[in-house]
């Protein structure tokens, strides 16, 4: 898998809608779907049943972004049912093949 | 009473932005005109480190009168821990601005002669993150003494 955003912070803004501030480990942009883990279970034989949240908005600097880069930090708006997995030092990965 | 000249005299902030020489930052960086930058040696340091990844790691180092007119904002969602502000300018219009460069590896020999170490390779994200959370920050009187032994080296941009 590849890890994609590490959390730092999680704001609940809605029933299914969630801010999430933190670093950018490789690009990001809207539209993307991302699993949440755990960061120190970041193994993929640990991902039994990851949970997925759509990007639907970026922001840095508070400025909106279509696309935040590698290395840059920054607030995803995700939107997904399982908030409750959403959590300081959660990883956002993507499966890779 | 004589006030302690020390205790009240203002501090004027000087700023630094670690990367690799020459690079113009990310696109997202350079639409929204932003420069991020640290007012702490030790973590623009670290980013200069890990720019040596892409080529010369440096530190670009702009004093409040290298940026005079430009605005600076509060940094980003990490901006405590990389006590990180917010110039409003792009990253090679503040690499233009700022009035003295130094090379990665001379900011991690200043800082040794402070008897500070920071890792020779640091590479990705999470490896910067991991050396931000377990190094220390300067203090102001610290940062002084980066800022002439930089002066010293007599490098240009």
């Amino acid at each position: 898998m590849k890890q994609v955003f590490k959390v730092s912070e999680v704001v609940p803004i809605g029933e299914d809608t969630f801010l999430v501030n933190g670093r950018a480990y490789e690009d990001v942009k809207i539209g993307d779907i991302l699993f949440a883990i755990l960061a120190e279970t970041v193994e993929p034989r640990k991902m039994e049943a990851p949970q997925c949240f759509k990007v639907i908005a970026i922001s840095t600097y508070t400025r909106q972004i279509e696309e935040l880069s590698r290395m840059l930090t920054g607030s995803l708006t995700l939107q997904g049912d399982q908030g409750e997995n959403l959590k300081e030092e959660t990883m956002l990965v993507i499966p890779v093949v | 009473m004589v006030a302690d000249a020390a205790a009240t005299e203002e501090v004027v902030p000087v700023y630094f932005r670690g990367t690799s020489r020459g690079f113009p930052g990310s696109p997202a960086l350079q639409k929204i005109g932003i420069a991020p930058a640290s007012t702490d040696t030790i973590v623009a340091t670290i980013f200069a480190v890990e720019g040596q990844n892409f080529g010369e790691g440096v530190i670009y180092i702009a004093t409040a009168q290298d940026l005079a007119g430009v605005l600076i904002e509060q940094g980003n969602v990490l901006a405590k821990l990389e006590a990180e502000v917010a110039v409003n300018l792009t990253p090679l219009e503040f690499a233009n601005k700022a009035s003295i460069t130094i090379t990665a590896v001379e900011a991690r020999n200043i800082l040794v002669d402070m008897g500070i170490s920071i890792p020779g390779m640091i590479r990705g994200p999470a490896a910067i993150d991991t050396v931000l959370r377990n190094t220390p920050r300067l203090t102001s009187v610290q940062i002084t003494q980066f800022v002439d032994a930089a002066r010293n080296l007599r490098r240009q941009p």
